[in-house]
């Protein structure tokens, strides 16, 4: 912290501004040719390709909703179970006990419901949400990035990141302006 | 995209191949008939409506296709008009049908109806003259529209103005079309094989066939696509992203298909009423058991759980052995609805085999000729330019 100090404001990162969201797409694709792995782009719109130009590839949601689905349903239907079977054994019609075609639309259900709400939980999670505070909002221009610019941020904590260096390949992409985000000493992104 | 689209030549040979084995078995199953007639109109009915559920699959989800748009019908529409152009071949494979209904159908044996005061109240609606006029009607039907929609949209091909008013007579068509196609296809159902147990009935029963078609036709246009997509011009159109689009759609009638046979199975089984659940009382004893177990698990499953994954879904390599497993789970499951209305234990007639191989040899082969009198991709249609971004 100390040393951080003694350099000025501590930095973000640094951020590049464009307003077309292909050529967004385009550019994030060059950084990530460049070698740069920790960045982001913030845009008014989802832009199709956009993840894949920022190097994503994949995400733990889809495990989360597999896992969730696998228990809700298996928990969906051991509840029916022992409710018809060991707790409460109605004979009903003379059917066996463990009448599981009746059991499935209950079991379905709960895979649907479980799948859902975690999927939806997971996602929120994992995308460190709620979070009141970013240090993205540091920089003026960045309300534009709800109505009709798009923004790529390059992180401080990638390997390649260098002040001079960064700012002269983001510069390099003729964007329509660099700004460096600052963030405050006493609430430190990563 | 103005030159004539000529075919590969894998598809082409697929063609010839197809025709060849499809006479072969053919002439072969007329031996059978010789042998045992009562079992080839059997078997004969298990071909027909095996072969049925492609050109009648292929006119739902064009109509569909000119209804909603979309980025996966323009990939496929032409594979799609071609299927449903077929349509006169099926009514010309129908006549036989018509010739074995003393065969197939108890409510045509009058000794039967005599005895039976229920089948005397349904003989209303189930007697020779008028099932043989709702054939006739079925047909016309089916053949008008697959017949308009390919002239029309043959005629778009040349229309280069892009008026968007274009298309409001496909869809209109399509909409009118939709409705109609609905009740025809599932009242054939309904005639030629629910009635097969005429105690029984299901009003799903013909969705279930319907959905079962739509199985055939997606897979029928993952293989035939993947064949076409390597050049020019599918492949501008039927790219990774469309084909993923055909997979979604198999998951979607997988899924389908499985939602409703089931609601089916539990309607009955929990009213347990014994004149509606004759029909699973059959099919869940004497060996029929383990063919509907097979269904599940390899025509239901098997193929979801595969399905789920976006990255196999975008795989041809992976997409075109499932589709060949759902064709022939799509056997299966025909066979699992005719044959228990016959045999009590399990029984599976060589013709059972032979015969479905040999109709829809025939079909492909008369397919591909239709796929090669328009270009691969429609043209000129002024819903495809926007088509590819929005999917």
């Amino acid at each position: 912290m100390s040393a951080a100090k003694s350099e000025g404001p501590l930095i973000f990162g640094l951020m590049a501004e464009f307003s077309d969201p292909d050529e967004l797409v385009q550019k994030a694709h060059q950084a990530y040719e460049a070698g740069y792995r920790k960045m982001d782009a913030y845009t008014p719109f989802p832009v199709h390709g956009l993840p894949t130009a920022l190097g994503f590839k994949w995400n733990w949601v889809p495990f989360i909703v597999g896992a969730a689905a696998i228990m809700g349903g298996i928990g969906g239907f051991l509840l029916q179970y022992w409710v018809s079977v060991i707790a409460y054994p109605v004979n009903i019609a003379g059917r066996p006990l463990n009448t599981w075609p009746a059991f499935m639309v209950v079991t379905f259900e709960m895979t649907i419901l479980s799948a859902g709400v975690l999927g939806f939980l997971g996602m929120i999670l994992l995308n460190k949400l709620p979070q009141p505070y970013h240090p993205v909002f540091n920089v003026p221009r960045f309300e534009m990035a709800s109505s009709d610019k798009f923004f790529l941020c390059i992180m401080k904590s990638d390997p390649k990141f260098d002040m001079v260096k960064t700012r002269d390949f983001l510069e390099g992409l003729e964007p329509e302006g660099v700004y460096e985000v600052d963030q405050d000493d006493d609430n430190v992104y990563d | 995209m103005n030159q004539t689209d000529k075919l590969p030549p894998r598809v082409n040979q697929m063609g010839r191949n197809a025709l060849f084995i499809g006479v072969g078995a053919l002439v072969i199953s007329i031996l059978g008939f010789f042998l045992d007639p009562n079992q080839f109109y059997k078997s004969y009915l298990l071909g027909f409506m095996y072969t049925l559920q492609f050109p009648l699959g292929c006119l739902g989800l064009l109509m569909v296709h000119q209804l909603a748009g979309g980025r996966w019908g323009f990939s496929i529409r032409r594979l799609l008009e071609a299927g449903a152009m077929t349509m006169p071949l099926l009514a010309v494979l129908a006549i036989p049908v018509v010739i074995g209904i003393p065969s197939l159908y108890l409510w045509a044996d009058p000794a039967a109806v005599a005895d039976s005061h229920l089948l005397q109240h349904k003989s209303l609606y189930l007697n020779v003259p008028f099932f043989i006029a709702r054939m006739v009607a079925y047909f016309i039907i089916w053949i008008s529209l697959a017949y308009l929609l390919n002239q029309w949209s043959a005629k778009q091909d040349q229309d280069t103005s892009l008026n968007p008013n274009s298309v409001n007579r496909f869809k209109a068509l399509s909409a009118a079309g939709l409705i109609l196609y609905m009740l025809t296809a599932t009242f054939a159902a309904f005639d030629w094989m629910m009635s097969l147990m005429p105690y029984w009935f299901s009003s799903i029963y013909g969705v279930i066939y319907i959905v079962g078609g739509g199985i055939a036709t997606v897979t029928l246009s993952i293989i035939v696509g993947r064949s076409l997509m390597d050049q020019e011009p599918l492949s501008g159109v039927l790219n990774i992203d469309a084909f993923n689009d055909l997979s979604n759609w198999m998951l979607a009638f997988v899924s389908f298909w499985a939602y409703v046979s089931f609601s089916q199975f539990l309607i009955y089984y929990q009213t347990n009423i014994p004149e509606t659940i004759t029909f699973y009382v059959v099919r869940m004893a004497g060996g029929w058991q383990y063919v509907g177990l097979a269904m599940v698990f390899l025509g239901f499953g098997f193929p979801f759980v595969l399905l789920m994954s976006r990255t196999l879904k975008r795989m041809p390599r992976v997409m075109v052995p499932l589709a060949v497993l759902l064709l022939f789970m799509r056997w299966v499951g025909l066979f699992w609805q005719i044959m228990p209305a016959f045999y009590e234990t399990f029984h599976l007639h060589w013709l059972d085999i032979l015969l479905p191989i040999g109709m829809s040899g025939i079909w492909v082969s008369l397919f591909i000729r239709q796929l090669k009198r328009k270009p691969l991709v429609a043209l000129h249609d002024p819903r495809f330019q926007e088509a590819p971004a929005h999917g």
